[in-house]
């Protein structure tokens, strides 16, 4: 490991607010990467299901997870913004 | 109340015991007040290692302890790391009550953490008494102190860390210091007892004196400096690293005493494991030191490096133990549970809730969560119960329709006794326990979503009790429009329960996003409410129900979407990811109210 990169993870180790925040930058990241997902399942599921009463409930999903994402990807740049706004 | 009586007697002794040492010679006090030094070394060092508990050990804990050998591994690398089986023991105790491991991976971890100390022994023996190592101690302090000033709180916990290391070099050095100059006043070899005799006795002084200190490495690094100063015979030092062996359980012992039972059958278990094995070590003791010689020749420790020869024999032993007691461990634990029972008792009480459980804040958090999913699972029964089904058929994959068809008439259930039997005293014992928390922002935060899932489950129950008596007037109507609608009440709740069910066991294919999955449930709740009123209105105006029926069926459709939003509540508030910061983004994500309604308005677009 490079010395900068180890620094950088020593720096992180010991300044614990640094760390949180980055940890609740990747969780953000790890959630929406979850929810992408999801939405792609349910996308598929919809394109395959026939039953007007199933798709219109897959439809309704769909479009949760949808605002879930736009919400959260939205958080996220504002959060990403603020720590670059303070330098880190 | 044995800790109490166990200081009463034994404090005073030692006081009065120490005073006439101290007064008789100067070396006997270097050698305390090394031995001093080295205990306080150990508080600092466990200090340090408790600011590292938030949320990390718990993480570790719960990947390294789903198999046997892992547990075996976490107890035997943990100990290592923080240099005390008390401590890795104690943590075990407190993870046990508080329910996040099984009796027989507690077990594996303590058995791990009884070879895991023996690492002690090898780096006394083998750098402690080879090198200057009050050299290492001072600049140690110095750094340490320095640091267990900052606010920060990892650098105040490698502060105490370094500083607990310092003190257990310092101490070490003291030690060795003290027999040495000891050897020019006093032999203490002369009282050396040969043969099983000696065998036993020195066994019983190492297991008193580490009952005394309650640390078998501070006994252990007394043999070593002892015998490295030739001030007892390495067969009595064998004996006595036997001894201390079996006194170190008095720690987890003393630890389970405030918790439940679950710790009690750890300590009993870590007992028997230690008594065991310090016979079998006794038992065969000249096969044991035959071994040690022949182990010594092939690593290359000289014949006459007793030191060393004693770390090699304490590793055999312990690991001897491990090979005996791990095949046993299934009838160990149901031995255990057979001599230690969990009372039946008529009023339901806390079975995660205790003081060991609060020893750290992971523990502490979640004991509570545990225990409110106990109260959630006997709230499931009067959910059941209140709307004339079995929980078995509430939960099952039958078709909701039939199930509902099949229990068509009302079977009379008294929801308050229930509460009072199986809810009240659980939840008495949340809210009393929650606030002996300490407040530490993440752990407040928690707690305020556990005591909300509380409340919420009490809401839903109030609103199955308001729901019951027309429900029972209704579901065997003769008016097939108001006995349709109330099925349909019940319809909806069940729906909920059994999504909410699937939702929280999980499903390997779909991504966890288990708060987030909630929001399709709220919107859902939101349309089916809009629906209801409608429908309930054309009802009235059709004259298909009467008007008191109507006002019925308002009041309890209000109290299903109450019911319904206060369960999304309770599993909102329990549910939690693998990582606790996904957790919180989770939450984060999780959509308002008005944008639920958002999206229900542009779906009716």
């Amino acid at each position: 490991m490079k010395l900068k990169k180890l620094l950088k993870k020593l720096n992180f180790f010991l300044h614990a607010d640094k760390q949180l925040q980055h940890d609740k930058d990747e969780a953000l990241a790890n959630v929406l990467k979850k929810l992408k997902k999801k939405e792609m399942k349910l996308q598929e599921e919809l394109d395959l299901e026939t039953d007007e009463i199933e798709r219109k409930f897959l439809e309704q999903e769909l479009k949760i997870v949808h605002s879930q994402r736009e919400k959260g990807i939205g958080l996220l740049s504002e959060m990403r913004g603020r720590s670059r706004e303070n330098g880190s | 109340m044995l800790n109490n009586k166990l200081s009463r007697i034994l404090l005073p002794t030692i006081f009065i015991v120490l005073a006439y040492g101290f007064w008789l010679s100067p070396d006997f006090k270097a050698i305390s007040a090394g031995v001093a030094i080295f205990l306080f070394g150990m508080l600092a060092l466990e200090e340090g290692f408790r600011a590292f508990t938030g949320g990390t050990l718990e993480k570790i804990l719960k990947r390294t302890t789903d198999r046997l050998w892992k547990s075996l591994s976490f107890g035997i690398v943990a100990t290592t790391i923080m240099q005390s089986s008390s401590l890795v023991s104690v943590i075990t105790i407190s993870f046990l009550s508080a329910g996040l491991i099984g009796l027989s991976e507690g077990l594996g971890i303590v058995f791990g953490a009884n070879l895991g100390t023996t690492t002690g022994a090898w780096l006394v023996a083998g750098f402690g008494l080879k090198v200057n190592i009050a050299a290492y101690a001072m600049p140690m302090l110095v750094f340490g102190v320095i640091l267990v000033f900052q606010s920060e709180k990892r650098l105040k916990g490698f502060g105490y860390i370094l500083a607990g290391l310092g003190f257990l070099f310092l101490g070490i050095h003291y030690m060795k210091e003290g027999f040495e100059a000891f050897r020019g006043t006093i032999q203490l070899a002369e009282y050396a007892v040969s043969g099983m005799a000696g065998l036993l006795l020195f066994a019983l002084i190492g297991v008193a004196a580490t009952v005394i200190m309650q640390s078998s490495h501070a006994t252990l690094v007394i043999i070593i400096t002892a015998l490295a100063a030739q001030q007892i015979t390495y067969e009595n030092a064998l004996a006595l690293a036997i001894g201390a062996n079996v006194g170190t359980t008095i720690t987890a012992i003393l630890g389970s005493l405030s918790s439940n039972e679950r710790g009690k059958q750890l300590a009993g278990g870590h007992l028997i494991f230690n008594v065991v094995t310090g016979l079998v070590a006794i038992i065969f003791i000249q096969s044991f030191m035959a071994g040690v010689e022949s182990i010594s020749a092939v690593v290359g420790i000289a014949a006459d490096d007793y030191t060393l020869k004693l770390a090699v024999f304490h590793t055999l032993f312990n690991l001897t133990g491990i090979i005996i007691m791990v095949p046993l461990i299934g009838r160990l634990v149901w031995l255990l549970e057979k001599m230690i029972r969990v009372k039946p008792t008529r009023i339901a009480v806390p079975k995660f809730l205790n003081d060991s459980a609060l020893a750290f804040h992971d523990t502490a958090i979640e004991a509570l969560r545990n225990e409110t999913l106990r109260v959630y699972k006997h709230a499931r029964n009067i959910i059941a119960r209140g709307l004339s089904l079995s929980r078995e058929d509430m939960l099952s994959d039958l078709p909701i329709e039939d199930v509902i068809n099949k229990n068509n008439m009302p079977i009379p259930f008294d929801i308050d006794a229930a509460y009072e039997k199986n809810i009240k005293s659980l939840f008495g014992a949340i809210l009393t326990f929650s606030s002996k928390v300490p407040g530490e922002a993440q752990s407040s935060h928690d707690i305020s979503r556990i005591r909300n899932a509380n409340q919420s489950i009490i809401s839903v129950l109030k609103g199955i009790k308001h729901m019951q008596k027309n429900m029972f007037e209704y579901i065997d109507s003769d008016n097939d429009f108001i006995r349709e609608e109330y099925n349909g009440i019940r319809t909806r709740i069940v729906r909920v329960m059994r999504r909410l069910e699937k939702i929280s066991s999980g499903n390997e294919d779909e991504p966890d996003v288990t708060v987030l999955s909630l929001d399709a449930l709220k919107l859902t709740l939101e349309e089916n409410s809009a629906t209801l009123n409608e429908r309930i209105e054309d009802l009235i105006s059709s004259h298909d129900i009467t008007a008191d029926m109507g006002i019925s069926l308002i009041n309890d459709s209000n109290y299903a979407y109450d019911i319904i939003r206060n369960l999304i509540a309770v599993n909102s508030n329990l549910f939690h990811a693998e990582a606790k910061a996904e957790t919180e983004a989770e939450h984060m994500i999780a959509l308002e109210d008005h944008e639920i309604s958002s999206v229900l308005e542009e779906d009716e677009k």
